[in-house]
């Protein structure tokens, strides 16, 4: 008959080497998971602060969290396809130069030229890390870039950005939409009737929106547009 | 007699003997230096211009060395590590292979452990950058990085 000891012996043997199985089981899954691709500076998970600053396109072994803030562009050639950050990026914890915007405008996307033309449906004051390249649609006023020209079209999906939930730590640029400047016309970035939970999104959103929602950031959802792949309605996992 | 050397009794030919191993251990030094450093590719920045410019970004390039270029199918290339993620840096003379490379060291990351991989061109210099096991987590080093590379002529 065995004894105790070598029972115990026993056991805690099988338990090892379960253990190292178990972890060459994890790296072998880590290693299999594909690579995403990114083009530009874009959150880190759980989208709480960190940020990644690859001003480039590069890849990660982990897919976006939350898909309200991306989406994905073709970047042509041999790029392919990858997720474009379309927030703004103070929201998620970017830390760096910054341009106010005021109300969706048209987005330049350097890194992925074959991406075709793109917008930022966000609602209200915000931040981009670049200014718009000069242009008569784009005026800049107190501080920010309103844009005047011929408005995107509506986009249920897209406008669910405003939804999300900034850090703590935000703060939007200071505006007052009733100094907006001649021509410029408020625009509802999606379609009211479809965006029964789209609180804040609307035109004539308060520049404060953002901040007002903060604490606690990120969301999981899978939200998309143009060229994006749509999804579900968002689940907002973020603090309301 | 050679042709071209001095010989017989004269002083030419006494100093000639007597100085013949040093003359061609001089003329033999430069050949030498040549033989040890490596020709870059024509027309494309070099590894030496790559690395100068991330010295110059605050990058500790003291982690990089001449590495073999069959590996990557290239002309020539240093690699090593910079700010702890693994860097590649290789000059190309053909178009073709310079697209291989890079997309099998893309293809590559799907299979073995790579938290951030990147690869940047700037003409046929190519630069891969790895980062295993979150040493660069906000990508700050990497883009530095790139910024440099891209700034290089």
């Amino acid at each position: 008959m065995r004894s105790p000891l070598s029972t115990l012996r026993l056991v805690v043997a099988i338990a090892v080497c379960a253990f190292a199985g178990f972890g060459v089981a994890v790296q072998e899954a880590r290693a299999n998971a594909p690579m995403v691709k990114y083009f530009g500076m874009h959150p880190l998970s759980p989208h709480q602060g960190e940020f990644c600053y690859i001003d480039a396109i590069h890849s990660h072994r982990f897919v976006p969290v939350d898909m309200r803030v991306y989406v994905t562009v073709n970047g042509g050639g041999t790029e392919g396809s990858g997720q474009l950050y379309v927030g703004d990026p103070a929201w998620l914890g970017y830390e760096g130069p910054k341009v106010g915007y005021y109300g969706p405008h048209p987005l330049e996307v350097p890194l992925a030229p074959e991406a075709g033309r793109l917008f930022c449906y966000i609602s209200g004051a915000h931040y981009h890390v670049t200014a718009p390249s000069p242009s008569t649609s784009m005026v800049l006023k107190d501080g920010v870039y309103w844009y005047l020209g011929p408005l995107p079209p509506a986009d249920v999906q897209r406008s669910w950005i405003n939804e999300v939930h900034a850090i703590k730590a935000y703060v939007p640029p200071k505006v007052d939409p009733s100094a907006a400047p001649p021509g410029y016309r408020p625009f509802n970035p999606g379609s009211l009737a479809a965006t029964p939970s789209a609180a804040p999104g609307g035109a004539g959103v308060t520049p404060s929106s953002h901040a007002k929602a903060a604490g606690g950031a990120g969301a999981s959802g899978t939200a998309a547009s143009g060229k994006v792949k749509a999804a579900g309605k968002p689940a907002v996992g973020g603090t309301p | 007699m050679t042709r071209g050397l001095p010989a017989g009794p004269g002083p030419l030919a006494r100093w000639w003997r007597r100085s013949a191993p040093l003359v061609v251990v001089i003329a033999l030094v430069p050949v030498m230096v040549m033989g040890c450093r490596r020709s870059h590719v024509a027309g494309t920045p070099s590894t030496d211009m790559v690395l100068d410019a991330f010295r110059d970004s605050g990058l500790d390039v003291a982690g990089v060395a001449n590495a073999e270029a069959d590996p990557w199918g290239a002309d020539l290339c240093s690699s090593g590590k910079i700010s702890g993620v693994d860097v590649v840096i290789c000059e190309f003379t053909s178009d073709a292979q310079l697209g291989k490379t890079r997309a099998d060291a893309v293809r590559d990351w799907d299979s073995v452990n790579v938290d951030t991989g990147l690869v940047a061109q700037n003409q046929r210099t190519l630069l891969i950058v790895v980062d295993r096991g979150r040493q660069d987590p906000h990508g700050r080093a990497i883009s530095k990085m790139v910024t440099a590379f891209k700034r290089v002529q």
